[in-house]
């Protein structure tokens, strides 16, 4: 029995060395990207910084915010780096004096539409909330975000829960600006499911549970690029436009490497990097897009109109109205 | 009432043949006791006659039905038989009265009618005012009568009776084995009784069944049992012993005489009987009761020994004396003066001459 | 030090973190749950009784618990009967099909129902539409019914062990002296069998309700997609929510489970108690009366065989498969599959390396912990006079009773700041609250070694000298080294995969394995959660293996 115990635990030392994690500088981000999408990008980024521990904590935006509450209840915040679609949490972020100015050298290769005016963010990541279909079993999809209210998709509609992701809160800000509740009560009378996420949102019309979908655009580029049946299309009455903003918190006590997690996401190497593993759309011209995806560019053109302060203003109203209408809470 | 008929009954399990070809009648009204050492087929046996286990082969007959037999069961609640398990079985969640009424309901007796005959049977079996407990609140000798009155209450046409009083001390044992023959006496059912206790067989049987390995070695009364056992089996099983190895050194007109195969002489020898049916050995064994041994002054017998302990019993003396290399039991009235180192001369008048093949178990030894 | 100074040293300091872990946590809980603005009030629960959000989940709460021990009951019982009084062929295999869903943890179970029972994608339900030529699919895993079927049959072990121990120990006679009184089989079953075992049918019920109430990952997993909320996942979402206010409704609910599971526990007792059932189990080992199924034993066997089949062993297939695949619900073709998943999980992902490093390190630890502390305590309940040693007793059987949700709440606010210690999203967080829920396992097994040591053993090593600590390192740990070993067995492999309770208070710095799984899943990255689980499930496998070696067959408690 002894010799069984002993055995078992030097297997479980074994195991715990094999993994041991050599002491270095450890930075946490805290992000709604992907998680796939994030240790790709985090491998890339410890390549160029091999002294540089990248730590991910991921999750929708809403349950970043929670989290962050709690700590600052505590006293104490843990990340280093913030990364998450909802710019107005940013925004909001910044009026409470918690993000830190950082003026980066890349800033001036970025387009100034992606530069916080206050110089505490960049857009960094760039993609769109359309809507996605899946190609086995839909031959001619939605063109508008109207177009989902024709019952025909009645109970084959998904999107992600916009009080935990911040592409929704977004979205539900801006097409509630545009349709009013009319239309968040027109996508509930057609059964519309309201699943957690956007990685969500987006297997579940790949995996054909669900027919069409309000979802990111990226999202559906890699799927499709993995063969998945699925395509997009960004809607004639405008795609959510969606330039996820970083920034680093001023209480980091590691600015220094926060800043140069800062500089590679912006650097050609950066969206180079976010191209290949995300199918995002590049925030510089330097770098070329995924094949058959439209340019920072053409996004913004077709995107639909939105203002930022009146976004700021409108958020949370219309989350909870979506929330109200949709899942009844 | 009825009697019991096995015929040529055998019941295996995998390899054991735990019942192996056995024959017996019991006549209407009998006690019969099944005795025998543990794992012999006791219960077994009894559990054919039950109807909880069905004959490998052979026939089990009730009064004039065939209850059991290899293709041929009839299941034991259409028996109307009763039945005391080793372990009481009194029902946990029921009290004493629904106990014993239980076999009652399940004939559909008229509630007035079931009563006065519930509490007429615990009255009967001496628990009468405990009929609202649960078995919990009961002492173990309790419980078991509560079992009897179950088993009695529909009157049986046969009751079995497996080890009931294992359980029980010595004292409330006794009193119990009295009650039921008690019982017996005042119902006159016919009476399977299974037990490990020689004196519980002695007491009540009509006849005794000694079992050994699953066959039937000898059944007979109690007092040809103990006086005239088929075999050494039996002659060690039931009672004490001395067996001593002996050689026949005279026969004539159904009698001979034996003496010991010892290399010392003069040798132990005495006359022995030949049993009906059966030759006398050449070489055998000698067998003596403990209290058909004389102790006699030294010089007074051919053969002497030496008195290694003597064990005070009450009634009579326990006496072990050293002969020849053979150690002898015998048993003295209470009042002989012996003490241990005495010469004694040993003397007997009746022996019995078994056939040296038959074999005496030596773990059983001399109980 | 003196022998006496060592053993009131040892003592104290073993009550004293007792009280630290256990009694002050959740009289904090209690308290806040009765303060609003630091007054004392009775808001949080006013709040909680007039709002939908927070009665709704209560009463979810004791429906899901009743379906599922209806379920659990329909499911174990026979089951429990076909193995211990049956000749059905297999039943050994049988019985460890039975037991098999004990080991794997309830989200483990929600992934993989998932994946058979998905709407339109889950495998179950695209064998339908091809075999049916739909394209709409019969089961819908996300459904109330949904909770209830994957809930009965992770729970359904607790029915069957109680009953089949029942039917085991029953003495056969007492099946046996009914029929020679004229019952019929089916009569036997009716008035003997069925009460005798009815109080242990009950009991096992009872334990399944409490496990169900105590859930968070299958109504996290399968009931909130749904939007059926229960306690569990109600107060989670509250924790969430990030705000003090709704810190304070989670306690209010918590003191509502709480209240809940107590009272349960409470009901069990007292039926046990009642039972008249003390005489049916005989000290001896019986010989159970096995029902020769004749002419039914096949037929019998295919319908049993068939429903283990599907029932536990189809969703482990089904894991399985996932985890192979290159996204979730691709066809199952071999152009689809890929071992990418489990390279990822095992290699790449920082999270999940980090995580299978912090549960090892976290079990290893919090195993150590509770088995000392666990010692001690026993010591103290067992082997000294010392008053208010009850009060030792009910301290460590009362957390792990209560649900690891309130549990994990009433670490949060008594470690997090207020009271100048802040555990807030560390490791130590994480080692108290399992420490607190899980050192009663120890505490049990090593109470039941150390009520075996005679007085006298203790007493010679006393009187050869030997001081208290010496004595107890030489003499009382050598002779209960099975119960510590049983113990410590005992708290780690639940603390490997816990998550009722991590989910709570894991930080962004200490994510546990059990977190990563339910993570993954619940941001949709289905095939990951898959692989991740299925190592999970194989590590399960070994341990439990490893384990019945070491513990020697004996069950596990
Ligand atoms: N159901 C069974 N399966 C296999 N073997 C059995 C079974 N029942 C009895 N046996 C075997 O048959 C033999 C006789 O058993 P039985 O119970 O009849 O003995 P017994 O004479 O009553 O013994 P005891 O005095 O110890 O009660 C034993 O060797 C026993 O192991
Ligand atoms: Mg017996």
């Amino acid at each position: 029995m002894r010799k069984a115990c002993a055995a078992l635990s030097v297997g479980l030392l074994a195991i715990l060395v094999g993994f041991g994690v050599a002491a270095k500088e450890t930075l946490l981000i805290y992000t709604s990207t992907p998680v796939e999408i994030m240790t790709k990008l985090e491998q890339m980024f410890e390549a160029t910084y091999p002294d540089i521990d990248l730590q991910v904590f991921r999750s929708g935006t809403g349950n970043i915010a929670a989290k962050l509450a709690a700590e600052r209840e505590a006293g104490k915040i843990q990340a280093d780096l913030i990364w998450v679609a909802e710019y107005t949490y940013l925004e909001e972020l910044k009026a409470q004096n918690l993000l830190y100015k950082y003026e980066s050298p890349e800033a001036k290769n970025i387009p100034a539409l992606l530069v916080d005016k206050d110089g505490y963010y960049y857009g960094a990541r760039i993609f769109a909330l359309v809507i996605a279909y899946n190609t086995n079993f839909v031959k001619d999809p939605p063109r508008t975000w109207t177009d989902l209210l024709d019952p025909k998709w009645k109970g084959q509609i998904v999107t992600a829960n916009p009080s935990y992701s911040g592409s929704n809160a977004i979205a539900a800000a801006v097409l509630g600006m545009e349709y009013g509740l009319d239309y968040f009560r027109g996508l509930a009378a057609n059964k519309t499911t309201v699943v957690q996420g956007n990685s969500q949102s987006v297997t579940e019309v790949a995996a054909g549970a669900y027919l069409v979908g309000l979802t990111l655009d990226n999202m559906v580029r890699g799927l499709k690029a993995q063969g998945s049946p699925i395509d997009l299309v960004y809607p004639d009455d405008g795609p959510i436009f969606l330039p996820s903003p970083i920034g680093i918190f001023a209480t980091s006590e590691r600015i220094e490497a926060a800043k140069k997690f800062v500089d590679y996401v912006l650097s050609a190497e950066g969206q180079q990097a976010l191209v290949e593993v995300g199918a995002y759309i590049p925030a510089r011209t330097d770098v070329a897009g995924p094949a058959g995806a439209p340019t920072l560019d053409e996004l913004v053109a077709k995107a639909m109109p939105a203002e930022i302060e009146a976004i700021v203003a409108n958020i949370d109203f219309y989350t909870q109205q979506f929330v109200k209408i949709l899942l009844g809470q | 009432m009825a009697g019991i008929t096995l015929r040529r009954v055998t019941k295996q399990f995998g390899d054991v043949k735990a019942v192996d070809g056995v024959s017996l009648d019991i006549a209407d009204g009998e006690i019969v006791c099944f005795l025998g050492p543990s794992g012999c087929g006791k219960t077994t046996t009894l559990r054919l006659i039950a109807g909880f286990e069905r004959p490998t082969a052979g026939e089990v007959w009730i009064g004039n039905k065939l209850v059991s037999a290899a293709k041929e069961l009839v299941p034991p609640e259409r028996r109307n038989l009763g039945m005391v398990f080793q372990n009481y079985a009194v029902w946990p969640h029921m009290t004493v009265f629904d106990n014993v009424a239980y076999p009652l309901r399940l004939r559909k007796v008229p509630g007035a009618q079931l009563r006065t005959k519930v509490m007429e049977t615990i009255a009967l079996v001496g628990l009468a005012g405990l009929e609202k407990r649960y078995p919990e609140q009961l002492s173990g000798g309790q419980q078991q009568r509560v079992a009897l009155a179950r088993a009695l209450v529909v009157e049986p046409d046969a009751l079995l009776l497996d080890e009931p009083l294992s359980n029980l001390d010595a004292k409330l044992r006794e009193k119990m084995r009295f009650e039921i023959m008690d019982l017996h006496r005042r119902l006159r059912m016919t009476l399977v009784y299974v037990t490990h206790d020689q004196a519980e067989a002695m007491v009540l049987s009509d006849r005794v069944v000694i079992m050994n390995q699953g066959k039937v070695v000898q059944v007979g009364s109690p007092w040809e049992i103990y006086r005239e056992p088929a075999d050494p089996f039996v002659a060690d099983f039931i009672g004490l012993a001395n067996f001593v190895p002996a050689v026949l050194v005279e026969e004539a007109g159904g009698e001979g005489v034996a003496e010991a195969d010892t290399p010392r002489r003069p040798r132990f020898r005495c006359v022995v009987p030949s049993r009906p049916g059966r030759a006398l050995p050449a070489n055998g064994i000698l067998f003596v009761r403990p209290e058909e041994v004389e102790l006699l002054p030294a010089g007074e017998a051919e053969v002497t020994g030496t008195v290694t302990r003597v064990t005070f019993l009450g009634a009579r003396l326990d006496v072990r004396v050293e002969a020849d290399g053979a150690e002898w039991r015998v048993e003295a009235p209470a009042g002989a003066r012996v003490r241990e180192g005495d010469r004694v001369g040993l003397v007997t008048e009746r022996a019995i001459f078994f056939d040296a093949k038959g074999e005496i178990d030596e773990t059983e030894g001399v109980a | 030090m003196g022998p006496r100074l060592t053993r009131t040293l040892a003592f104290g300091v073993a009550v004293a973190v007792l009280m630290a872990l256990v009694a002050f946590p959740l009289g904090i809980l209690f308290y806040k749950s009765f303060v609003r603005a630091g007054e004392p009030s009775l808001g949080n629960y006013s709040e909680v009784f007039s709002d939908g959000r927070n009665y709704l989940p209560f009463w979810n709460t004791v429906k899901l618990g009743f379906w599922t021990v209806l379920l659990a009951a329909a499911i174990g019982v026979p089951l429990a009967w076909a193995v211990a009084r049956t000749d059905l062929p297999g039943r050994w295999l049988l019985e460890n099909l039975c037991l098999l869903p004990y080991m794997i943890p309830p989200f483990i179970g929600a992934i993989a129902w998932v994946q058979l029972l998905a709407p339109r994608v889950g495998y179950a339900n695209r064998l339908w539409m091809s075999l049916v030529g739909t394209t709409t699919s019969p089961f819908n895993i996300y459904s109330f019914g949904g909770m209830v079927w994957v809930m009965g049959l992770y729970s359904f072990p607790f029915v069957f062990i109680a009953v089949r121990g029942a039917l085991e120990r029953m003495n056969p006679s007492l099946e046996e002296a009914a029929r020679i009184s004229g019952a019929g089989r089916f009569r036997v079953v009716r008035d003997i069998t069925i009460p005798l075992v009815l109080p242990s049918v009950m009991s096992g019920m009872m334990l399944a309700f409490l496990y169900t109430v105590a859930n968070f990952g299958i109504p996290a997993l399968i009931g909130m997609r749904a939007r059926i909320f229960v306690l569990t996942t109600r107060i989670y979402s509250y924790v969430y929510r990030g705000d003090f206010a709704g810190i304070q409704l989670a306690a209010a609910l918590s003191v509502l489970l709480m209240v809940l599971a107590v009272a349960l526990l409470v009901l069990n007792q007292w039926i046990l108690r009642r039972q008249h059932g003390a005489a049916i189990i005989s000290g001896k080992s019986v010989r159970p009366t096995v029902v020769e199924l004749g002419r039914w034993r096949y037929p019998v066997a295919g319908v049993v065989y068939l429903f283990l089949s599907l029932a536990i062993i189809a969703p482990l297939v089904a894991l399985f498969l996932t985890s192979f695949l290159r996204a979730w619900g691709l066809p199952l073709a071999w152009s689809s599959f890929t071992i990418r998943n489990y390279r990822y999980v095992l290699f790449e992902y920082s999270l999940t390396k980090t995580a299978i490093v912090n549960s090892l390190s976290l079990a290893l630890i919090a195993a150590s912990a509770a088995t000392a502390l666990g010692a001690i305590l026993a010591y103290i309940s067992t082997k000294t006079q010392i008053r208010g040693r009850r009060v030792v007793d009910m301290l460590c059987t009362l957390p792990n009773a209560i649900p690891g949700t309130v549990v994990a709440l009433a670490m949060i606010l008594a470690w997090s700041g207020q009271f100048k210690v802040n555990l807030y999203n560390t490791f130590a967080m994480l080692i108290v609250a399992y420490v607190a829920h899980y050192t009663f396992y120890a505490f049990r097994n090593i109470s039941a070694s150390l009520v075996q040591i005679h007085p006298s053993l203790e007493e010679a090593a006393r009187i050869a000298g030997a001081g208290w600590l010496q004595n107890f390192r030489d003499v009382v740990v050598p002779l209960i080294r099975p119960g510590l070993v049983a113990g410590w067995l005992l708290v780690f492999m639940p603390t490997l995969r816990e998550l009722n309770m991590s989910i709570l208070l894991y930080g962004p710095r200490t994510p546990t394995i059990g977190v990563a799984v339910f993570e993954l899943q619940d941001a949709g990255y289905y095939h990951i959660a898959a692989a991740l689980a299925a190592l999970v499930v194989a590590v399960i496998f070994v341990t439990n293996l490893i384990v019945r070696r070491i513990v020697g067959g004996r069950r596990r408690a």
